[in-house]
């Protein structure tokens, strides 16, 4: 294993060196941020410039470098799950601001008795009620009783029971928006929506057993003007390709932001303005 | 694990839309074409040292006389034209939006996506910033509501930020940057419940959206909410536009933080896009011609001649390339 790979290496927390490796870490972390804290504006631009640059430069280095016939990958390769670790353990410092922002307004509303307080106080004890199920459903030793509501953990319960219920819910809930939007948004009002109106139709009752029906006595010889024959032919050579060229200027679009991320090319709307 | 060797022709002609794009930013904007020449030369040194390795004769004449056509055009290239965007109906309305949320003494809300800390979020929190600019210097609210933790910390930075450019930082308050939840509907119903009991007047959404855009924007429709929407999901596009008032349509969302600066890199950078898609356009119409010319050869209209010959073979490596 290279020297990297050793270093940033995931350690179990049986092992005695786990709490050197865990409080080393906030040490060195802690004195990073205080030195960008102390350095001028001036100073810190090109550091974050620097280490954006390095970081996207390995993912396009790995991916560019030719693979040995052979091999799975390059010699970056290796360092993949490294890289991953390490952005998986800054997205979990930004999880736990979240959390603090989130209970924090809420905790505010309740004790203020601020308008609707009612729903914060709600999502205070939901969250503690699940944070505490969740951590006994998970870590409780073996053998400890937890309790149980019909056969289930009341981990499961609340899960299973609870949360995907209620996004089932609210899933539900698009198809009558669907409707509500299409009587708002399909009229007849210019020629462009008399298409949209027409296509709509065709592609609806070409994908349910009511559009062969109404089509099915048409002669053979025209296929073509059968309701399911003419949606398929609308969503394949029509809606696909209009799919993809807006596909094609999102990518690109998405290419050339990338590219001034990375390079650090980007400026804010105020940019100038900054001092 | 994907990597370039997998179809070296796609990631080259990858390679080469960056180059196009890098080029027209940096003759847009005076003080990058030294840095970005030498960065030319340095990657021209690299590659030819792959190339001739390889004995691969054509490629490195091929990289010689790139790399010498792009470093003649950015060392004589001019900086001082800008180059101009067409109306963008749907960024038009911004100010309009914004005035009439300011007349109605009601918030703003701006929602980034439910995607994590990734392009289409950033890019939405730069168009955000702009409009933020313009509801501070109204003295209105503006609230930002995330589903993802870290866009909470960047996107509070961003409306701060903006509000002290508007000169109104009194008026910023933390609590309306607010981090609802990471899960898709919760989040869904949680920006329903905060357009209801906020009474928010224009909603800017722009980002990932998925299955979740519908019970918003519905919802905001109910209350009256002027919505300006953009995604990089065309999949939500429709629920978009039957929905919002106005839709920026594809790469529109990318053109609105240069359409609204003016800046010259952004302005280069979208026209660098253009000229990117320009060669797309090419390769498709090229692709079109040499399909339907192998397709004549193989059910025979076509006979096989001298002539022709060069032809096919051209056509048959033309198509193999972007397989």
């Amino acid at each position: 294993m290279s020297i990297i790979n050793h270093i940033f290496a995931p350690i179990p927390s049986s092992h005695p060196l786990f709490y050197v490796a865990f409080f080393l870490t906030i040490l060195v972390g802690l004195g990073i941020l205080a030195l960008l804290q102390i350095l001028p504006n001036q100073a810190r631009k090109p550091i974050i410039a620097l280490v954006t640059f390095l970081g996207g430069l390995y993912y396009t280095a790995e991916f560019f470098i030719p693979v040995p016939t052979g091999h799975d990958g390059n010699f970056l390769s290796p360092y993949m799950d490294t890289m991953s670790n390490i952005a998986s353990v800054l997205g979990c410092f930004s999880v736990g601001l979240g959390i603090i922002s989130l209970i924090g307004l809420h905790f505010k509303n309740t004790i203020k008795l601020k308008a609707s307080w009612g729903f914060s106080a709600t999502l205070i004890v939901c969250f503690v009620v699940m944070t505490i199920f969740t951590l006994l459903d998970q870590y409780s030793p073996k053998g400890m009783l937890i309790p149980k509501v019909a056969n289930k953990s009341v981990y499961q319960f609340l899960f299973s029971g609870g949360l995907t219920s209620l996004d089932a819910a609210m899933f539900a809930l698009i198809g009558f928006f669907i409707i509500s939007a299409s009587y708002r948004a399909f009229r007849i009002r210019s020629l462009e929506a008399s298409y949209l109106m027409a296509s709509a139709v065709i592609v609806m009752l070409g994908q349910v057993t009511l559009g062969s029906a109404l089509t099915h006595n048409i002669p053979h010889a025209y296929d073509f003007f059968k309701l399911e024959n003419l949606s398929e032919y609308i969503l394949a050579h029509i809606n696909s390709p209009a799919q993809r060229a807006v596909t094609f200027g999102l990518a690109l679009g998405a290419l050339a932001t990338s590219l001034r991320l990375w390079l650090s090319l980007e400026r804010g709307l105020y940019f100038d303005q900054e001092a | 694990m994907q990597h370039a060797s997998d179809n070296w022709n796609v990631a080259n002609f990858v390679v080469i839309l960056s180059v196009i794009i890098l080029f027209k930013i940096v003759t847009a904007q005076k003080g990058m074409k030294t840095p970005f020449a030498a960065c030319i030369g340095l990657f021209t040194v690299i590659l030819l040292a792959f190339t001739v390795r390889a004995h691969w004769w054509g490629a490195s004449i091929g990289i010689l006389i790139a790399s010498a056509f792009l470093l003649f055009k950015i060392l004589t290239s001019r900086s001082d034209r800008i180059p101009t965007i067409r109306r963008i109906a749907g960024l038009n309305a911004i100010d309009e939006a914004v005035g009439r949320a300011t007349e109605m003494g009601r918030p703003v809300l701006m929602i980034p996506g439910i995607g994590q800390l990734d392009i289409p979020a950033l890019q939405g929190l730069n168009i955000f910033g702009y409009i933020a600019r313009s509801v501070a210097a109204f003295g209105n609210r503006t609230i930002l509501a995330v589903a993802d933790p870290p866009l909470a910390g960047v996107g509070e930075e961003v409306i701060r930020d903006a509000y002290a450019a508007g000169g109104r930082p009194e008026l910023f308050n933390p609590d309306d940057v607010r981090f609802i939840s990471d899960r898709q509907f919760a989040f869904a119903s949680g920006v329903a419940g905060l357009i209801e009991r906020e009474k928010v007047a224009a909603s800017f959404l722009m980002g990932a959206f998925f299955a979740e855009s519908l019970i918003i924007t519905e919802v905001a429709q109910r209350t009256g909410t002027i919505q300006i929407a953009a995604t990089n999901q065309f999949t939500q596009l429709p629920f978009f536009v039957a929905t919002c008032d106005y839709v920026l349509l594809g790469d529109e969302f990318y053109a609105a933080s240069a359409y609204l600066s003016r800046n010259p890199t952004l302005l280069g950078s979208i026209v660098g896009q253009d000229y990117a898609k320009l060669l797309i356009l090419v390769v498709i119409v090229l692709g079109v011609i040499a399909t339907g010319y192998m397709e004549l050869v193989h059910t025979g209209a076509i006979h096989d001649s001298s002539a022709t010959d060069s032809l096919t073979k051209v056509a048959d490596y033309f198509l193999k390339m972007f397989r």
